[in-house]
C-alpha cells in the first residue's frame, strides 16, 4: 500500500515529460511584425519621447531590464520588477497579478502607466498619424492608427519574441548530451523536490497563480491577483513566473529581493515547498536552470 | 419624360421577364441567406457542443486533485472556452437571435467566470497539495528510518498519513483522529522533521479544506445545462426560422412558377399572333392590294410587293419617301384635302387617285387611308390601294358610250342634256344667253333609203364636219338622232348671234357633199331656242327648237326657224299622229275612198281617184294632207303607199265590172315611196297578184316631187311607162316646173290644181292659168285632169275650154266602196 502511494505521488515516473520544448517556429504576419518591432523600439509611444518598451525589454539581455523595479519616464521609479518579454506568448496570462489576458491588452498596460510611459493612446494615435507610421498603418489595417491597430501591431511582434532550441530542449528532443549529467541530476531534484508541480509546461511556470509563501509568510509588500480580484482568497497570489532564460533575468522574484539563483532556489524550497534542501541540491538544480537560456528570438537576428 | 416613354414601351412579356429574373434573383439571395443560416447554425451547434466537452473537460479536470496536470492543456481549453464564447457572442449572433439567446449566453460567462476562478484554485491548491503530500512520504520515511522513536510515535506517525490518504481514496477524513495525532507528535519532539511533517499535515488539511469548498461550488455548476438550454433553444428558433424560410422559399418558387407558366402562356400566344401575324403577313404580300405603311411624318415604312409591281419603283426607292412620289398632280387637290382633314381628325379616308408610276404613266388606285393607334396615339398610318386602272378605262368607255355618239364621235342626246343641266345654273348666275340650235337634214331619210347606210352614215360624218366648221371652240355640237343634231352655244345677243350661226351653217350646205362617188346636195333645217327666252328647262329647250325645226321644214325647209310659243300644240299633235300612225295599218284605220273623173263633154264615168283616209281610234278623222306629210317623214309612207295601191287595185276590178266606161284608176305616189329601190318590183308583184293591167293604172305623182331631181325622176317615170303605167302629175301649176323639162317627162296626165280652179271664173288670172295649161297640155297631148269642181260655172268655163275630164263635189263627193258601186249602178 505504502509503495503504491509512494510510486502514485512520485514526480520521477510520470509518464509523460512535464515540460515540453519550445516550438522553433511561430506563425506571424510579418508586416505587422515589422511594424510592431519598429514601435516596440520607439519612445514616441511615451508622453516625453524618452521612453519605449524596449528601455525595460531589452530583449537580447533576457528580455527585462536587469534591475530591481522597472524605471518609467522622469526617471521614476516603479514598484514590481519587470517581467521578461521573451516567450511571453507562452504565458496563460499577462504580468504579476495576471491583470492581462494576453499580449495586446498586456501592451496597454506600460504605456499607459503613469510611472513607466505615462502616455494615453489619444495623443499617440495622433502623433503616429502625422508620422510615418501613418502610411504603415493605413498599408496593413483598413481602418489606420488607432489604439486597438498599436497594440496588435506590437503583440505581433512580441509573439515572436520566443527563444528555442534551449541545451534542455535539445535534450527534451533527444539529444541526451546537450545537458551536462549535473544539470541532468538538477533537473531530477528539480522533479523530486515538487518544483515541478508548479513550473512545468512549455514556458516552465506561467500557466497559473500560485500563493507567495505557502509555507511561511514571505514578508510581500504587493498583493498580487487581490490587486485585480480584491477577494480575499487571492491575497499573495502571483502568477507562477517561467523559469526560460532565468539566469538572465536577475534580479528575481517581484520585487527583485533576489539576484543569485541559488538564493531563490533556497528561499522557493523553504517558503514553498517547506522543505530543507542540501547545497548540493541547490548546485544542481541551479545548474539545471542554466540549461534553460535558449536563442536570441529569430526576428531580432535579422536586423 | 424619355423615361416614361421607355416603360411604356416595356411590353407584358418583357414586363414578366424581368420579374422573373427578379424572382430567381431574390430566390438565390434567400437561398444563400438559408444556407448561411443553415452553417451558422451548424456552426453554432458545433461551438456549443465544443463547449460542452470542454466543460466536461473541466470537471474532469477538477476531479483529479493531487494528481500532477500539466496545466498548459487545459490552459488551452480555457482559451478554446474563450474563443468559443466569443463567437456565441459575435456581432452576428446578436443580430440572428433575440434577448433570449443573450440571457443564456450571459449566464454561462457568469457560471463560467466562477468556474474559471474554482480551476484557477484548484490549480493552485493542487500544485500545493501535489509538492506537499509527495513531501509528507518523503518525510516519513526520513523519520522512520533516521530518528530511533518509539512505536507508538511510528504508528501515529503512519496513522496520520494513511488517515490523510483516505481522502484520496475518496474516504472520509477523520479529522478529530488526525488533530489528535498532532497534539501528540507536537508534544512528544520538537524534531524538525516531525515540525515540517506536522506542517505538511496541516497544509494537507488546508487544501482538502479548499478542495471540498471549490467541490462545493461545483455541485452548483450548471453550465452544461445552460449550454443545454441554449442549444434547445437554437434548435427551435432554427426549426422556426427554418419553416418560415421555406414557407418563404416555397413562395417565391411558386412566384416563379407563376410567372414561367404565364411566360410560357404568353410565349405560346405570341406564337399563335406570330402565325397570324405571318397569315396576314402573306396574305398582304401576295394580294392584289398594294400595302403601305407610313410613319408619323407620312415618310414610307413598309410596302409590299404589289407596290413595287405597280409603281415601278423599287423598294429602296420607296422607303423613307413621302407617297407623294406617286403624285401625278391629277388627282383633284380637295381630295387630298379631304384626306388629311380625315387623318388629321383620326378618321379612315376613301377615295380615289391618280397616281403617276415611275415610268411617268398614269394609273387609278382606290384607296383605303387610316391611322394606326397605340396607346390611343398615332403612331403610323396605313394605306390600301387597289389598281382600278382597268375598271376606270372600262368606265371610261361605257360612260363616252352612255355620252358620245359612235359614228361621228359627237356628243349624244343625254351628252347635251347633261351639259345643258351643268350649264345652265352657271348661265343663270352669270346672266348669260344660250341658244339651242336642232338641226335636221331635210330628205336624209331618202338618201339614206335609195343610197343605202353607208353613204347615209358617211353622209352624216361629212355634215357634222362641216356644222362645226361654223361654230366656236366653245360651242357644243351633238348627234341627238339619225340626222338630228343640237348645237349648244352661248349667244349674247339672242337674236343676231344664233341666227348669224344658222346662216353661216345653211351657206356652209350650198356645197354639195361628196360621198364616194355620190355628189349629193343637201339642205338643212334649223329650229332654234333661246335660254332664258324661251325656257328655263333643259328639256323644253329642246323639245322647243325641235318644234321650230319642225316649223321650219314645213315653210319649204333649208331655212332656219326661232321658236314661237304655239307650235308648241302643233308639234306636240304632230308627234301623237306619229305614234298613231305606227299602228294604223293593222288596226285598220287606214281606208280608201274612191272620187270619180268624168268627161265634161258628157259627164260619163271614165276614171276614179283613190283617196286614202285615215280614222284614228286615238285621234279621230285626221285628213290626208296632215297626216301623209307625217307618214312620209317617219317613212310609214312605204308601207301605206303600198296597202293603197293593192286595195285600190282590187277595188278598180270591181267597179270596172259596174261601170263599162271606167277606163282607169288614179293612185297617188308619193316622192319618198317612188325612189324606193323595191319600189317597182312591189308594185309589180301587186300587179300580178291582183291580175290587173297596169295600163288602167295612173299613178298620180306630185309636181314639186319630181322637179327636185330631174334625173333620177325621169328615169323611174320611163321605166314605170315602160311598164304600161299611165303617169299623172298632180297639183300642176303650183311648182317651179320647167316647161323643157315638162315637155321631156313621160307624162300621160296633167291635173289641174284645185287652187286654180276655186276661183274660176271670175279671177282672171286663174282663168288665165288654166286656159293656158289646158292648151299646154293639149299641145303636148296630155290628158288635162280639173279637180275640185265645186260649181256649175266652173264646170262650164272647163268645158268651154276645152278641158276633158273634170273631178270634184259637184259631180260626185269620194265615195266607200260600196257607195261607190251603187253610185255607178245608178249613172
Amino acid at each position: 500500500m505504502k509503495l503504491f502511494l509512494v510510486v502514485l505521488f512520485s514526480f520521477s515516473f510520470l509518464t509523460a515529460e512535464p515540460i515540453t520544448p519550445i516550438p522553433l517556429t511561430i506563425k506571424a504576419d510579418i508586416q505587422k511584425v515589422k511594424l510592431g518591432k519598429k514601435l516596440f523600439h520607439d519612445p514616441i509611444l511615451s508622453a516625453d519621447n524618452t521612453i519605449s518598451c524596449a528601455s525595460c525589454h531589452d530583449i537580447k539581455n533576457g528580455g527585462d531590464d536587469g534591475l530591481k523595479f522597472a524605471f518609467g519616464i522622469n526617471g521614476a521609479e516603479g514598484d514590481i520588477n519587470s517581467p521578461t518579454v521573451l516567450n511571453s506568448v507562452y504565458n496563460f496570462r499577462q504580468f504579476w497579478n495576471g491583470r492581462a489576458k494576453d499580449l495586446a491588452h498586456q501592451a496597454e498596460g506600460p504605456v499607459e502607466n503613469p510611472i513607466e510611459m505615462g502616455e494615453s493612446f489619444k495623443p499617440i494615435v495622433q502623433k503616429l498619424k502625422s508620422s510615418n507610421y501613418n502610411a504603415e498603418f493605413n498599408k496593413i489595417y483598413s481602418d489606420g492608427v488607432n489604439k486597438k491597430n498599436i497594440v496588435d501591431a506590437i503583440a505581433e511582434f512580441e509573439k515572436t519574441l520566443i527563444t528555442p532550441n534551449s541545451p534542455f530542449d535539445k535534450y527534451l528532443r533527444g539529444d541526451t548530451t546537450a545537458i551536462t549529467q549535473d544539470q541532468k541530476d538538477g533537473y531530477k531534484l528539480f522533479k523530486d523536490n515538487g518544483c515541478i508541480a508548479c513550473h512545468h509546461g512549455i514556458n516552465i511556470g506561467g500557466n497559473h497563480y500560485n500563493k507567495f509563501g505557502v509555507m511561511k509568510d514571505a514578508k510581500s509588500k504587493r498583493l498580487g491577483r487581490f490587486e485585480v480580484t480584491q477577494n480575499e482568497s487571492d491575497k499573495f497570489f502571483f502568477k507562477v513566473p517561467s523559469l526560460r532564460n532565468v539566469e538572465m533575468t536577475a534580479p528575481y522574484l517581484h520585487d527583485g529581493r533576489y539576484d543569485k539563483l541559488e538564493d531563490v532556489v533556497k528561499f522557493m524550497a523553504r517558503y514553498q515547498l517547506g522543505r530543507i534542501i542540501t547545497q548540493e541540491e541547490i548546485d544542481k538544480i541551479v545548474s539545471f536552470l542554466n540549461s534553460l537560456n535558449g536563442e536570441i528570438p529569430e526576428s531580432m537576428r535579422k536586423q | 419624360m424619355k423615361k416614361g416613354i421607355f416603360f411604356k414601351r416595356i411590353d407584358a412579356i418583357s414586363l414578366l421577364l424581368y420579374t422573373f429574373i427578379f424572382f430567381l434573383v431574390i430566390l438565390f439571395i434567400y437561398l444563400v441567406k438559408v444556407n448561411r443560416h443553415i452553417d451558422n447554425f451548424s456552426n453554432y451547434n458545433d461551438t456549443i457542443h465544443e463547449l460542452k466537452i470542454i466543460d466536461k473537460e473541466f470537471d474532469n479536470f477538477l476531479l483529479q486533485q493531487a494528481t500532477f496536470i500539466n496545466y498548459d492543456k487545459i490552459n488551452k481549453s480555457m482559451q478554446k472556452f474563450d474563443e468559443g464564447m466569443l463567437f456565441l457572442d459575435s456581432e452576428i449572433s446578436h443580430e440572428l437571435f433575440p434577448k433570449k439567446y443573450n440571457l443564456l449566453l450571459e449566464k454561462i460567462e457568469k457560471l463560467y467566470k466562477i468556474k474559471v476562478t474554482s480551476m484557477e484554485y484548484f490549480k493552485s491548491e493542487n500544485s500545493q497539495l501535489l509538492y506537499s503530500i509527495h513531501y509528507l512520504f518523503e518525510i516519513n520515511n526520513a523519520i522512520i528510518k533516521t530518528n530511533n522513536l518509539n512505536k507508538k510515535t511510528v504508528t501515529i506517525l503512519n496513522n496520520t498519513l494513511l488517515n490523510l490518504m483516505k481522502y484520496y481514496t475518496n474516504s472520509r477524513v477523520d479529522r478529530a483522529h488526525i488533530y489528535k495525532n498532532i497534539k501528540y507528535l507536537q508534544n512528544y519532539n520538537s524534531n524538525e522533521s516531525v515540525e515540517l511533517f506536522i506542517e505538511h499535515v496541516n497544509n494537507n488539511l488546508i487544501r482538502i479544506e479548499e478542495f471540498n469548498k471549490i467541490k462545493n461550488i461545483q455541485k452548483e455548476d450548471r453550465i452544461v445545462r445552460v449550454l443545454e438550454d441554449l442549444h434547445q433553444y437554437l434548435i427551435t428558433e432554427y426549426q422556426e426560422n427554418i419553416i418560415i424560410e421555406k414557407i418563404i422559399l416555397i413562395m417565391l418558387f411558386a412566384f416563379a412558377l407563376i410567372i414561367l407558366v404565364a411566360l410560357i402562356i404568353m410565349s405560346k400566344n405570341s406564337t399563335k399572333l406570330k402565325d397570324e401575324l405571318l397569315g396576314f403577313k402573306t396574305a398582304v404580300e401576295n394580294g392584289d392590294n398594294s400595302v403601305i405603311i407610313t410613319d408619323i411624318n407620312s415618310n414610307i415604312t413598309y410596302i409590299n410587293d404589289v407596290v413595287i409591281n405597280e409603281t415601278g419603283y423599287s423598294s429602296a426607292e420607296l422607303l423613307g419617301q413621302n407617297p407623294r412620289i406617286l403624285k401625278s398632280g391629277m388627282t383633284v387637290e380637295s381630295d387630298y384635302q379631304e384626306l388629311r382633314k380625315a387623318l388629321d381628325g383620326g378618321k379612315k379616308w376613301e377615295g380615289e387617285f391618280k397616281n403617276r408610276r415611275k415610268d411617268g404613266t398614269i394609273f387609278y388606285e382606290k384607296a383605303s387611308i387610316m391611322p394606326i393607334y397605340h396607346d390611343n396615339k398615332i403612331t403610323h398610318y396605313l394605306a390600301i390601294k387597289l389598281n382600278i386602272t382597268n375598271y376606270v378605262e372600262e368606265k371610261q368607255k361605257v360612260e363616252h358610250m352612255a355620252y358620245f355618239d359612235a359614228l361621228t364621235e359627237l356628243p349624244n342626246r343625254l351628252s347635251v342634256e347633261k351639259y345643258l343641266k351643268d350649264r345652265l345654273p352657271i348661265a343663270k348666275r352669270n346672266s348669260s344667253k344660250f341658244a339651242i340650235l336642232f338641226i335636221d337634214l331635210d330628205r336624209f331619210k331618202i338618201i339614206n333609203d335609195t343610197l343605202g347606210h353607208d353613204v347615209g352614215d358617211e353622209l352624216l360624218i361629212g355634215c357634222a364636219a362641216r356644222i362645226r366648221k361654223a361654230l366656236r371652240d366653245s360651242d357644243l355640237l351633238a348627234r341627238v338622232g339619225g340626222d338630228e343634231f343640237v348645237i349648244v352655244m352661248e349667244a349674247p345677243n339672242s337674236d343676231f348671234s344664233a341666227a348669224h350661226v344658222c346662216k353661216k351653217i345653211i351657206n356652209l350646205f350650198h356645197t354639195p357633199i361628196k360621198i364616194k362617188d355620190h355628189t349629193l346636195s343637201i339642205t338643212l333645217s334649223i329650229g332654234v331656242s333661246m335660254y332664258p327666252d324661251d325656257n328655263s328647262d333643259y328639256k323644253k329647250l329642246i323639245k322647243f327648237a325641235d318644234i321650230a325645226m319642225y316649223e321650219a321644214k314645213d315653210s319649204g325647209k333649208n331655212t332656219y326657224r326661232y321658236y314661237q310659243s304655239r307650235l308648241s300644240i302643233d308639234a306636240h299633235k304632230r308627234l301623237n299622229m306619229e305614234q298613231s300612225l305606227k299602228t294604223a295599218l293593222e288596226n285598220s284605220e287606214i281606208y280608201m275612198m274612191y272620187q270619180p273623173q268624168y268627161l265634161l263633154k258628157n259627164r260619163e264615168i271614165v276614171g276614179l281617184e283613190a283617196l286614202v283616209r285615215w280614222e284614228s281610234e286615238a285621234l279621230g278623222f285626221v285628213p290626208p294632207d296632215l297626216f301623209i306629210p307625217i307618214a312620209e317623214d317617219t317613212g310609214a309612207i312605204v308601207e301605206i303607199g303600198l296597202f293603197i295601191f293593192k286595195r285600190a287595185c282590187l277595188d278598180f276590178l270591181v267597179f270596172a265590172k259596174e261601170c263599162a266606161t271606167l277606163k282607169n284608176i288614179s293612185i297617188n305616189i308619193s316622192a319618198v315611196q317612188l325612189y324606193q329601190d323595191t319600189f317597182i318590183s312591189d308594185i309589180m308583184g301587186i300587179v300580178k297578184d291582183v291580175e290587173i293591167e297596169p295600163r288602167v293604172i295612173q299613178l298620180e305623182i306630185t309636181e314639186t316631187h319630181i322637179m327636185k331631181n330631174i334625173d333620177q325622176s325621169m328615169k323611174l317615170l320611163e321605166e314605170l311607162q315602160e311598164l304600161g303605167f299611165r303617169i299623172s302629175i298632180d297639183d300642176f301649176g303650183t311648182g317651179h316646173s320647167s316647161l323643157r323639162y315638162l315637155k321631156l317627162f313621160p307624162i300621160n296626165e296633167l291635173k289641174i290644181d284645185k287652187s286654180f280652179i276655186d276661183d274660176l271664173p271670175d279671177s282672171k288670172d286663174d282663168s288665165a292659168i288654166t286656159s293656158a295649161i289646158i292648151t299646154l297640155s293639149k299641145s303636148l297631148e296630155y290628158i288635162n285632169v280639173a279637180e275640185g269642181i265645186e260649181l256649175e260655172e266652173q264646170e262650164a268655163f272647163l268645158r268651154e275650154h276645152n278641158c276633158s275630164i273634170g273631178q270634184g263635189y259637184l259631180f260626185s263627193k269620194p265615195k266607200l266602196k260600196d257607195d261607190l258601186i251603187e253610185f255607178l249602178k245608178a249613172n
